[in-house]
């Protein structure tokens, strides 16, 4: 009874997750149309990438993801990278984006004035990141390794991507976090300051 | 060519064995199947993150055709990628429904260039452990033989840690440990009083927390704090065999060092039952050749030592090289791995630290020590760190996008605290790994075939890993948030080990007190093949003290004339 309710209200997530993210896009997705070189994502889809990346990431009182150089690395990593199951994934829930701005705005997402991309994003980011069952015979998983499952696997992927390359960045690590590549050494304890910015961490420790 | 003694393997005990030989005077080879390094030029450990290929990843398809399984391994990445065997040249095979990943160097140095450089000494609780339960067979060994020489490897590649005083951890020859941080030091409080005789202390590593003088002769100069160790050290901060113990080989003007050079086998007189020689393939033209020694080393790994016993199978041992007992390749010991508790942890707010530590905690064994094991023998340690939760935990959560994201990036995290189990398996002579009967590699050596499952004695261990885990959490005032309670695929925990065990009987066992073999006396094997039994600790010290404890003893038996 329990359970028969739970998957109600995950089948309601997802018919709302679906209808914000626009049905048919979820349905199918042309991917790498007629492109020469099928490696490499398109001129539309680097334009969306662009607007996405600086939306996601953009400039405040340091600069974005797009001064970080973080879609024109994303570029190279879509060809050198990815597999074609994971360029599906990106292109795919780039594709989304854009499908979704045009059904909720009349407009393609790179049309959208940067004002109107944020809140828009916002919208779409929640409902693509609601998590859903996953299909039957996907492994378990474990907190090192989890498996996703949420309504847009691509958009999960996307954002986290372009979040980690920004945050491996030297703008990422240099002006908003702080990074050392050479310590010199440990000291166990130094007291937070209002300065105090996070520092990366490598490795299990 | 014909040496005093051939080494075969380069990693953590071939490495400490050819330097030990060489100090005494021989002439050694060292016989390496991977490729040649040179630090200098083969290291990434100079790039910066931004600077990585992929933001350290290997290529997707690359992955899935050339690295499958050494992808698995924590420490593989596009920095570390040259470190790894490619499964696609070094396939094994396994049954389906029991995988085993056997993470494998293909270079000089091997594993000791990436490992996670865990250093802790066996206990004589360790080595009776087998002759007390009857598991196994009983250690020819006790720790009075082994201490002087763990104290000699120890102040060879430096161990920092502290001093404690536990039976079930000797302590050694410490360089200054690395300190705990402020949520450590308040989680070692509570777990220590409220769980008496559980400690809580910092991880012994092979890192120069302060180099000494045996070290910057080396080279080697203390630990910058980096935390990217695996890719290999510029600094020599850690002990690897390519900064310590082949460098100080090499200094004696007594080692050679042949790379891409594969063992096909061992080639015994059948008069006088010794080595004479060991066949090679090239590993580039596939050309075979050979090469003469009076004594020989096998620290090919666990289970590459063992295929070379079976491969070198004769007219009179058609089981394969000292394998009358029929032990070669069984009893292979993996320790439970994977097996942790994630927690938010309420640590001072306004701490924090500076640099990268290169280790984290350490909870010493306290099952079947100071506390009753429910319904297993044996025991586990807990390795594991509190930390600041990094940018991303706060950052990347449903919603949040734009300014916001920098926002939450730029705040410092909560305090998160992993402890993660590793547990002691038994010796089961059906864990084992047997040539396979049909496929080869493409130097037409028949690859390794492992089959092995873990018994009744390690899962009821899983649970208490577990419960224990969240336990000492939890008293601390961790409310844990995720577990990991299905262990890791077998081999992951890198510490495979037992296929040659040591033994008073060579009906069952493989090797003697000295890890000379009892059907061989020229052959000595001293990497994690020789193990009786597992303890819990992470087993590359012991192979380091017992490969320099049985160099020692070789060339004694070399300078009377027995060998």
């Amino acid at each position: 009874m329990m359970e028969d309710m739970l998957a109600m209200d995950r089948r309601g997530l997802m018919a709302r997750a679906m209808l914000l993210l626009g049905a048919t896009a979820v349905a199918g997705c042309d991917f790498l149309p007629g492109s020469g070189s099928p490696a490499s994502l398109s001129a539309d889809r680097l334009k969306l990438l662009d607007a996405f990346a600086d939306t996601l990431i953009p400039v405040t009182d340091t600069p974005g993801a797009v001064a970080a150089g973080v879609p024109l690395k994303l570029a190279g990593m879509f060809k050198d990278w990815a597999s074609d199951k994971t360029r599906e994934e990106l292109s795919g829930a780039l594709d989304r984006i854009d499908a979704a701005a045009r059904k909720a705005k009349g407009r393609g997402f790179v049309e959208l004035a940067p004002a109107e991309r944020q809140p828009f994003l916002a919208e779409h980011d929640k409902a693509a990141l609601v998590e859903v069952p996953p299909p039957p015979g996907v492994p378990k998983g474990n907190p090192f390794e989890p498996v996703i499952s949420v309504v847009d696997n691509g958009y999960h992927k996307l954002k986290e991507l372009v979040a980690v390359t920004y945050y491996f960045s030297e703008v990422g690590l240099t002006k908003e976090l702080t990074y050392e590549h050479v310590p010199g050494g440990w000291t166990a304890s130094v007291k937070v300051t209002p300065q105090t910015r996070p520092a990366i961490t490598f490795g299990a420790f | 060519m014909k040496f005093d003694a051939i080494v075969i393997g380069s990693g953590m005990s071939g490495g400490i064995a050819a330097k030990e030989l060489c100090e005494r005077g021989l002439k050694v080879l060292v016989i390496e199947r991977g490729k040649m390094i040179d630090p200098a030029k083969d290291y990434m450990d100079h790039l910066q993150p931004w600077e990585l290929p992929n933001n350290n990843k290997v290529a997707e398809d690359e992955v899935a055709e050339h690295w499958p399984v050494q992808s698995t391994c924590y420490a593989f990445g596009s920095a570390t990628k040259q470190f790894f065997a490619k499964d696609s040249e070094q396939p094994m095979s396994t049954p389906d429904d029991k995988p085993f990943a056997w993470i494998k160097g293909d270079h000089l140095g091997g594993r000791s260039v990436m490992w996670g450089r865990q250093s802790y000494r066996l206990s004589e609780m360790d080595l009776e452990a087998n002759s007390k339960d009857g598991h196994g067979v009983d250690w020819p060994i006790r720790y009075a033989d082994l201490a002087p020489w763990y104290d000699h490897v120890e102040k060879f590649i430096g161990v920092a840690g502290s001093k404690e005083g536990l039976p079930q951890l000797p302590d050694g020859e410490f360089l200054p440990a690395f300190e705990l941080n402020d949520a450590e030091k308040q989680f070692k409080a509570s777990v220590e009083q409220k769980f008496p005789g559980r400690k809580v202390i910092s991880g012994r590593v092979a890192n120069l927390s302060k180099a000494q003088p045996q070290h910057e002769e080396l080279g080697r100069t203390s630990c910058q704090a980096r935390s990217i160790c695996e890719r290999g050290c510029r600094f020599g901060a850690m002990h690897s065999s390519l900064t310590s113990s082949l460098p100080a080989a090499t200094r004696t003007g007594n080692l050679t060092i042949v790379t891409d050079a594969i063992v096909h086998s061992l080639v015994q007189d059948p008069k006088t039952g010794r080595i004479t020689s060991v066949k090679v393939i090239d590993a580039k033209t596939s050309e075979g050749r050979t090469y003469e020694a009076r004594i020989f080393f096998l620290n090919a790994s666990t289970l590459g030592s063992a295929q070379i016993l079976l491969n070198s199978a004769n007219e009179a041992n058609p089981r394969g090289l000292a394998n009358g007992s029929d032990q070669v390749g069984r009893n292979i010991m993996d320790h439970l791995y994977g097996l942790a508790n994630i927690a938010m942890f309420p640590g001072p707010e306004d701490s924090y630290y500076h640099g990268r530590r290169p280790t984290g905690i350490y909870i010493p064994r306290f099952r079947n020590v100071t506390e009753d094991g429910p319904g297993f023998v044996r025991g586990y340690g807990y390795q594991g760190g509190i930390s600041r939760a990094g940018w991303k935990d706060l950052a990347l959560q449903p919603g949040v996008v734009g300014a916001e994201i920098k926002a939450r990036a730029r705040t410092l995290g909560p305090w998160i605290g992993v402890i993660a189990g590793f547990g002691e398996v038994l010796p089961n002579p059906d864990n084992r790994m047997t040539l396979h009967a049909s496929r080869k590699d493409k130097w037409g050596l028949p690859i390794p075939h492992v089959e092995y499952s873990i018994g009744p004695n390690e899962r009821a261990m899983v649970k208490q890993i577990m419960d224990d885990g969240k336990a000492m959490l939890e008293a601390a005032g961790g409310k844990v948030i995720k577990q990991a309670d299905i262990p890791a695929t077998p081999g992951l925990g890198i510490h495979e080990m037992g296929t040659a065990r040591m033994g008073h009987d060579p009906k069952t066992s493989v090797l003697n007190k000295w890890n000379q073999a009892h059907e061989v006396a020229n052959l000595f094997i001293t990497d994690g093949s020789a193990m009786a039994s597992s303890g819990c600790q992470n087993p590359s010290l012991t192979y380091m003290a017992l490969s320099a404890r049985a160099a020692d003893y070789a060339v004694k038996l070399m300078k009377e004339g027995a060998l």
